[in-house]
């Protein structure tokens, strides 16, 4: 009833809402748009999120929306199309950079402004624990050699697609086996059905610690403390610094720059505390943040990196 | 009304298949020989059906009370999504498909179908808005919900 | 031994035992709403999830999940309508028997039958996890093809009325599941730059028109035919007394068993779900009730309301529940999209399943193990009672009225996965079609079989294929794929043992005929 009555106040108020400053935001509940099913990793890191960023602010709160379908594109046109007050941010992930070149989403990237960034995950590349390769040089290497069967979530995905950027680098050669759902990926390595998998760090990390899977480089600028053992690509020749898909908020574009100021910031206080950092690491995803100005930055690095591999391999459509 | 089924449900199926694999011979390499498998077969089954119609005696179909009852009920969904889509919201929409269709299932009595469209309309509202928290359609009519 | 009592002893803390019991009611309600399915009322309790302890939250998610297997029955029964996907099939012979005024005996067959499917697998879970998930383990791509031929071809031993007809239907579900980016190389297929069709036609929608609103559409019409001959609308049947007997039950042993195996390890495979478990257990019954029980004074014809009809699905879905979570907790791999959604309710209190679970927070892990096992025991009572209230109450409605309440219910569910109009239109479309089908007396069955197991079909013959180098003899290859080629055996026996019945039916047919031609001209 709460929500029927809030409901009615924001019809007979829509006519005032546009004026109003950032001084009184939020006025009201907050919309969060994931556009995946409950239950995968934007909607557990933004529930997570959401848990702590109403114990901080006052007089409205944050709801999770899930308006999944498409693949994500559903809820990131959703988004994109929604009012610039500030009241509607969408859980961004990196699909958001390539969706309008490969599945002919409607939006484009400028359509949102970054708010911040929460969590960073890196491409790594995985092999059973029966695997004959125990380093990334002898992976490579057998590559170079005859193609090796790589498991990944689809074609065009983020994983794919550093995949294709490891092929320009080097003279491996990958047959990509596109295998939908981080299940039924996990069952083909394990099985030992293929000879390896591009995943996100955040889901390969749980299954390295049991020894379940080895995980033979990372694609990032620095060791993972988790990993102190693994080496990145470019410490194993592979000349790429970074590879990675993240994980944000961002806002219609349009929306008040005091609002994203104080979104950004009501972000940051989040990841500032403790007990956020221990459950989001607990649940396997490493906390950063990056307020809106560096997170425009990796969103525009991406783009680049991403749009070169669209070009040259033709997945656009 | 009767209509030998099989003759009229073949022959749409079978324009059906043949579109779908007229379609798939547009697809990448990689992407259309499976459809264009099961298209093909879809179109040729559905053939043999169509042409079995003629040599098979099969029971003749009654189409009265599809026609009649589930037709417009069908029309009356398809206004209540459309409304709903536009933005009429969803209470008053919802309240009108229930009163059509209470009445195409056949109960009389204006003040009986009154009462029952507005006790299950409250109920679905209840149900799904309130308990499951599901975000109803944007209404562009301020003051309908 | 010590780590089972660890899990009991979490278990048994009052406030835990106490949320186990509400989401064993809430579960049965939930199934027996049409629309409304475990999958939406976990989307639904995941966010309240947070706030209580993480025992409490996978106590009450394991009684849904049981449940919710058990509930979709009840309607299936009572209007032929299944509350959940996964009793479709309940609903004709279980409809059939609560039409000749059974309907208590029906309920009970599926309650006992669910029970009993539901406590089988929980002792699998409790005592085979380990052995089972390396069995899992050896599903490839390979193996999940063949795995799918067996699933398609468990329905042919049905199609005895009309095999072309059964063909055509399931060629529907499997062009119907091509809509989509093709997972091989991303091209759109029949997608009409739709972005919603981007994942293919949503699949919750489409399976709540397919039996929602044909259903809808099939008793609006029942009511719109008596009124026209002028007789008074016949009620919904009574529910009437809840006995089985002791004989019928003997009866069903050797179909509770069988379709409990069948449902155990269709479960434990990741990928192939409760649809394929009822299909193959439901022909697995039909066979055996044509040997032993057709014709027999007193019994009614398979479809009819033959009681193995009920039971055979009925304990099938429910095996399925506690062994599909046997991948998820040993390996972390989940066993359906329900399954998966207990990912999301560990990842909230900061766990993960695998391995990784027994080791850190191994009580939660037992618990959960245990918890399914106590389930399906308040689960017997607890449906009874539904029944005996709830149920009562509610089929008290007139039948009139029913119709708008389940179209506003399968509507409404189908827009709430994803909070989307488009799916509503989905939901109506896919309605009409069914109801159409039915109108032609094309079965459905296979075509929905035939959507879920489509993708499987293709994506899992083009990167076996893939991985192959093109060569179709690891289907058969006995020595690396001695799974594989065992189910395509089976899937073959299916088949011949199909086309001799078709040829043993229309020889006998012709015989007849010219008999009785003879007959009449001498």
């Amino acid at each position: 009833m709460k929500k029927a009555i809030s409901l009615l106040a924001s019809c007979l108020m829509a006519g005032t809402v546009g004026a109003a400053a950032a001084a009184d935001f939020p006025a009201k509940d907050i919309d969060l748009i994931v556009p995946f099913a409950p239950g995968g990793g934007v909607d557990t890191t933004s529930r997570i999120i959401v848990e702590t960023a109403n114990t901080l602010i006052e007089g409205a709160e944050f709801n999770v929306v899930n308006r999944a379908g498409g693949g994500g594109v559903v809820g990131q046109t959703f988004a994109s199309k929604a009012a610039p007050d500030g009241y509607t941010v969408l859980a961004m992930t990196s699909s958001v950079v390539t969706n309008p070149k490969l599945k002919g989403a409607s939006y484009s990237i400028d359509d949102f402004l970054p708010v911040g960034l929460y969590n960073l995950d890196p491409s790594v590349i995985v092999v059973p624990a029966s695997s004959p390769f125990e380093t990334a040089d002898q992976f490579i290497a057998a590559a170079e050699q005859a193609p090796l069967n790589i498991v990944i979530a689809g074609i065009g995905t983020s994983h794919h697609m550093g995949g294709l950027a490891i092929q320009q680098v080097t003279d491996a050669q990958f047959n990509y086996i596109p295998t939908k759902g981080f299940g039924q990926q996990l069952q083909a390595v394990l099985g030992g059905h293929a000879d390896g998998a591009l995943w996100p760090l955040g889901e390969a990390a749980n299954h390295a610690k049991t020894g379940s899977v080895r995980i033979l480089a990372i694609a990032s600028d620095a060791r993972d403390e988790a990993f102190p053992d693994v080496p990145t690509y470019q410490e194993a020749g592979i000349d790429i610094e970074i590879w990675a898909t993240f994980r944000g908020w961002s806002v219609p574009k349009g929306t008040p720059d005091d609002v994203v100021t104080m979104l950004s910031g009501l972000l940051q206080k989040t990841y500032e505390s403790p007990a956020y950092k221990k459950k989001m690491s607990e649940a396997g995803y490493k906390p950063v943040f990056r307020d809106a100005k560096s997170f425009k930055q990796i969103i525009d690095g991406y783009a680049v990196l991403t749009s070169n591999i669209i070009e040259e391999s033709g997945l656009a459509k | 009304m009767k209509l030998p089924s099989d003759l009229w449900i073949g022959a749409v199926l079978t324009g059906i298949g043949v579109w779908a694999l007229w379609e798939a011979t547009g697809f990448d390499d990689r992407s259309r020989t499976y459809p264009m498998i099961v298209a093909g077969l879809l179109a040729v089954s559905s053939a043999s059906m169509a042409c079995l119609s003629f040599v098979r005696t099969q029971e003749q179909l009654a189409l009265a009370g599809p026609l009649r009852a589930a037709l417009p009920a069908g029309g009356v969904i398809a206004a209540w999504a459309a409304a709903l889509s536009f933005g009429l919201g969803f209470l008053l929409p919802t309240l009108l498909m229930q009163i059509a269709l209470l009445w195409l299932g056949g109960i009389r009595g204006a003040i009986r179908i009154l009462a029952y469209a507005v006790l299950i309309t409250a109920a679905a509202y209840g149900l799904f808005v309130v308990g499951l928290d599901v975000p109803l359609p944007r209404s562009r009519v301020p003051g309908l919900m | 031994m010590d780590v089972i009592a660890l899990g009991f002893s979490t278990l048994f803390a009052p406030s835990v035992i106490l949320v186990l019991a509400v989401g064993v009611f809430a579960g049965l309600i939930v199934g027996s709403i049409p629309g409304i399915n475990d999958n939406i009322a976990f989307a639904m309790f995941i966010p309240f999830s947070f706030a209580i302890p993480p025992e409490q939250a996978l106590a009450l998610m394991v009684g849904v999940y049981c449940a919710a297997a058990a509930g979709g029955a009840i309607p299936a029964i009572m209007i032929k309508v299944p509350g959940t996907a996964s009793a479709l099939l309940t609903a004709v012979d279980g409809n059939a028997m609560a039409r000749q005024g059974k309907a208590g005996k029906a309920l009970s067959i599926a309650i006992t039958s669910s029970v009993i499917g539901g406590i089988a697998s929980s002792l699998v879970l409790l005592v085979f996890a380990p052995t089972l998930a390396l069995f899992a383990l050896r599903f490839g791509y390979v193996e999940n093809f063949a795995l799918a031929i067996l699933g398609l071809s468990s329905v042919v031993g049905l199609l005895s009325a009309n095999v072309l007809k059964g063909v055509i239907s399931a060629l529907i579900g499997l062009l119907t599941a091509t809509v989509g980016f093709s997972l091989v190389t991303g091209y759109p297929r029949y997608t009409f730059d739709s972005v919603n069709l981007i994942e293919g036609i949503p699949f919750v929608p489409l399976l709540v028109g397919l039996f929602g609103i044909a259903a809808m559409f099939e008793l609006l019409v029942d009511i719109w035919n008596e009124r026209r001959s002028g007789k008074a609308v016949s009620g919904l049947p009574l529910i009437g007394p809840l006995k089985l007997g002791w004989a019928l039950a003997r009866r069903l042993v050797p179909v509770w068993s069988l379709s409990a195996t069948i449902g155990n390890l269709i479960g434990v495979l990741p990928g192939a779900g409760m649809l394929m478990a009822i299909f193959l257990s439901y022909d697995q019954a039909a066979r055996r009730f044509r040997r032993r029980f057709a014709g027999k004074p007193g019994e009614k014809p398979w479809g009819e309301g033959a009681p193995e009809g009920i039971a055979a699905p009925e304990a099938a879905n429910s095996a399925v529940t506690a062994s599909s979570m046997v991948p998820l907790l040993s390996l972390g791999i989940p066993g359906n999209s329900t399954s998966a959604l207990f990912i999301g309710a560990l990842a909230i209190h900061g766990m993960v399943p695998g391995p990784l679970l027994f080791t850190q927070h191994g009580h939660i892990a037992w618990m959960i193990i245990v918890a399914f096992l106590i389930a399906n025991l308040i689960l017997w009572p607890a449906a009874f009672i539904v029944l005996k209230s709830v149920s009562r109450s509610v089929f008290a409605i007139p039948k009139e009225a029913l119709v708008g309440v389940i179209a506003l219910l399968c509507l409404l569910g189908a827009y709430a996965d994803g909070a989307n109009s488009f799916n509503i239109w989905v939901a109506l479309i896919a309605g009409i079609v069914a109801y159409g089908m039915r109108l032609a007396q094309i079965p459905l069955g296979p075509a929905i079989l035939g959507l879920v197991l489509g993708p499987q079909l293709e994506s899992s013959l083009s990167n076996a294929l893939s991985i192959s180098g093109g060569s179709w003899l690891i289907f058969i290859d006995p020595v690396n794929h001695p799974i594989s080629a065992a189910m395509l055996a089976l899937a073959s026996v299916f088949w011949l043992l199909a086309i001799y019945g078709w040829w043993r039916q229309s020889r006998n047919r012709a015989l007849t005929t010219r008999s009785q031609n003879d007959s009449s001209s001498s």
